[in-house]
């Protein structure tokens, strides 16, 4: 599984406009539910919510990797957004968070869920690379370079 | 005195090395010191950070093998061994 074969250009968000975490997960889930067929927004939030409460996902190193299993869906579906200021999400080590990558996976999933995770995290392991995104850009031009660094892993 | 163990690890919960069980992994280790790298299929993560351990992807039934070294290498052998053998609490 590549990440672009999950993550569509419509489906990045260049300037997260929420300031806490339970509004990035809205903004983030209101952007996906656009974009995906058969997915409510305010059910996809109660879920991503649910897991929080199970422990943060804000991993460290400034990235985020909210997820959760929606009965309906047929695919695993994604949004990244990039918050220009960073988001105080109780993160593992403490520091804010400005990449945030949503990943959404259908019932009964466990091995599609683990690949997702494990690409998204090959794809953000590089420092420089994330140094790159932060720098910000349009849909395309982020589009463009996660399409790059995904083809080099 | 500084050591170097190894050991291997069956992930018998069914989520296998998913964010919560590999939040779980480096938490263990929070106040050890101690090195632990964790391979499967030819691949290697930093046992004490959650996104290298997420890049393995490694599923239930997967072996994982660990090599820990430092002061602390026995007590995070104990530790990482019964967090894994209760499958993550999660179970």
């Amino acid at each position: 599984m590549r990440v672009v074969d999950i993550l569509s250009q419509e489906s990045i968000l260049p300037q997260l406009q929420s300031r806490t975490k339970t509004d990035v997960l809205r903004e983030l889930a209101q952007h996906l539910a656009q974009h995906t067929q058969g997915v409510d927004a305010e059910q996809l939030v109660a879920v991503l919510l649910d897991r929080e409460r199970l422990g943060t996902t804000a991993i460290g190193e400034g990235i985020a990797i909210p997820h959760g299993k929606l009965s309906g869906l047929k695919d695993v579906a994604a949004v990244f957004g990039l918050s220009p200021h960073g988001v105080d999400c109780s993160s593992l080590d403490g520091g804010p968070t400005r990449l945030f990558f949503l990943l959404v996976a259908p019932e009964d999933s466990a091995g599609i869920h683990l690949k997702a995770l494990a690409r998204v995290s090959r794809l953000l392991k590089d420092k420089a690379f994330r140094e790159r995104l932060l720098q910000g850009g349009s849909q395309a031009d982020l589009h463009r370079m996660i399409c790059e660094e995904d083809n080099n892993l | 005195m500084t050591s170097h163990l190894q050991t291997r690890l069956t992930l018998l919960n069914a989520m296998g090395l998913h964010a919560r069980a590999a939040a779980a992994f480096v938490k263990t280790l929070k106040d050890l010191e101690v090195e632990v790298t964790v391979s499967w299929e030819g691949q290697t993560a930093n046992g004490r950070s959650v996104l290298d351990l997420l890049t393995l992807g490694a599923p239930q039934g997967s072996v994982l093998e660990l090599q820990i070294r430092g002061v602390d290498a026995e007590e995070a052998l104990s530790t990482l061994t019964r967090l894994v053998a209760n499958r993550f609490d999660e179970e």
